[in-house]
């Protein structure tokens, strides 16, 4: 019975001196902690990922083909203002035949679908930041492509091939600090792909969260 | 005794709510999506039937639950349908109808919040479905379809909590006989396997 008032009544001495110390901090020394400087991210880095849908043509076993794809695609700042990118997109394609425009008995049409892996390095050429939100960019890109190509007359080939382009977009950064992507990317791409055969072109649209 | 086991659940209370404001608990980060939702959606596809190029518009209805970053849809609707037959002359073609019905998963891969109100999100979809085509020569085709694919959604968070939805997916569904086709004609090819995508734009509530 003696211990338990004694606990008591010193857990309502320290109840007690708390408010006190609160009350009353202590005296200022002469060293004034000065604000730390705000931090200004003025060229932030970030993984991205995002999408992309694109149009064009390429010169697949020598032929005018049409390509439509969509893909998904990752980047990982290495420097400064260089970022490494993978990218897989899935290919639509439709030959274009000319001899049957001239043809009066139908010709089948050749078609065919593609899984396309792409590698590279894209850095900023040029960059400006409008206001604290907003930084519009014009990057250049090179880098390897490797697609598997199906389709309905020669079956299955494999296609390697080189790539080199530019990106023109913009970057909008949360105020938001909560936001679980800081950043979000828009850009409008122009990519010449140079396979066995030739070289084609593909314009597309993309869109990358970055965190 | 009784103190004692008090203060001890309340550390333990305060530890596991600190566990779950963790800001590596990246769901949590996350504005988890509606509940329920219902899509009203306008989209085409393009397919292959027996090697021929097929292709339509049409609108889609989809019910949605939802749970964290996960959203459980089942979608059916139609579509036109018109099958070229001929590539020397391009406007020769089969029309009809197609009607597809499925369910899939999204789920919600990225979201950027420029402040509180909304934010622009990117999805990971897959879909498995039926498809059944009419076509009016006499074509009557029905085949399982898988599919995959991603979209942009831009969200409200408060009322009227409307979304906005574009959607691409590419389809999977198994080869044709060439029997079953009247579209055909002796002309289709047999290819390894069919492949084709969807895409659409969506209003969501």
């Amino acid at each position: 019975m003696v211990k338990l008032a004694a606990r008591t009544l010193v857990a309502l001495g320290l109840v007690a001196l708390t408010p006190v110390a609160a009350a009353h901090p202590p005296p200022p020394d002469d060293y004034v902690e000065s604000e730390p400087a705000p931090v200004v991210d003025t060229d932030p880095a970030f993984n991205m990922f995002g999408f992309r849908m694109s149009a064009g043509a390429l010169p697949l076993d020598g032929g005018r083909t049409t390509a439509l794809s969509i893909g998904l695609g990752v980047e990982h700042p290495v420097f400064k203002k260089t970022r490494v990118f993978g990218e897989y997109e899935w290919l639509w394609l439709t030959w274009m035949d000319d001899r049957a425009l001239t043809s009066m008995a139908p010709r089948p049409e050749r078609h065919g679908t593609g899984h396309r892996a792409s590698l590279g390095l894209r850095r900023e050429l040029l960059g400006k930041n409008l206001g604290r939100s907003v930084r519009v960019f014009i990057d250049g890109e090179l880098g390897a492509t490797f697609a598997l190509v199906d389709d309905n007359m020669r079956g299955v080939s494999f296609v390697p091939g080189g790539l080199g382009g530019l990106r023109f977009g913009y970057d909008i950064y949360s105020r938001s600090d909560d936001s679980p992507s800081r950043t979000f990317e828009i850009e409008l791409l122009a990519r010449a792909v140079a396979i066995e055969g030739g070289v084609g072109g593909m314009m597309g649209l993309g869109m990358a969260w970055g965190n | 005794m009784r103190v004692l086991a008090c203060v001890l659940t309340i550390v333990a209370l305060a530890g596991v709510a600190r566990a779950d404001d963790d800001d590596t608990d990246e769901d949590g980060a996350f504005m988890p999506v509606s509940k329920r939702s219902i899509a009203l959606a306008f989209g085409g596809h393009g397919t292959r039937i027996g090697g021929l190029s097929e292709g339509g518009v049409g609108p889609t209805l989809e019910l949605a639950l939802g749970s964290g970053r996960w959203q459980y849809f089942t979608e059916g609707g139609f579509a036109t349908s018109n099958v070229s037959t001929s590539t020397a002359n391009p406007g020769t073609s089969v029309s009809g109808r197609m009607l597809h019905a499925g369910g899939g998963l999204r789920w919600l891969a990225r979201q950027f919040r420029p402040d509180t109100s909304g934010g622009v999100e990117l999805f990971l979809v897959s879909r498995l479905g039926y498809e059944r085509f009419y076509l009016d020569d006499g074509t009557r085709l029905g085949r399982p379809e898988l599919g995959f694919g991603f979209g942009l959604q831009g969200r409200l968070y408060k009322k009227p909590r409307l979304a906005f939805r574009l959607d691409f997916r590419a389809l999977f569904t198994p080869t044709d006989t060439d029997s079953t086709l009247a579209v055909c004609r002796g002309r289709c090819m047999t290819e390894s396997a069919n492949t084709g995508f969807s895409t659409g734009i969506a209003i969501v509530w």
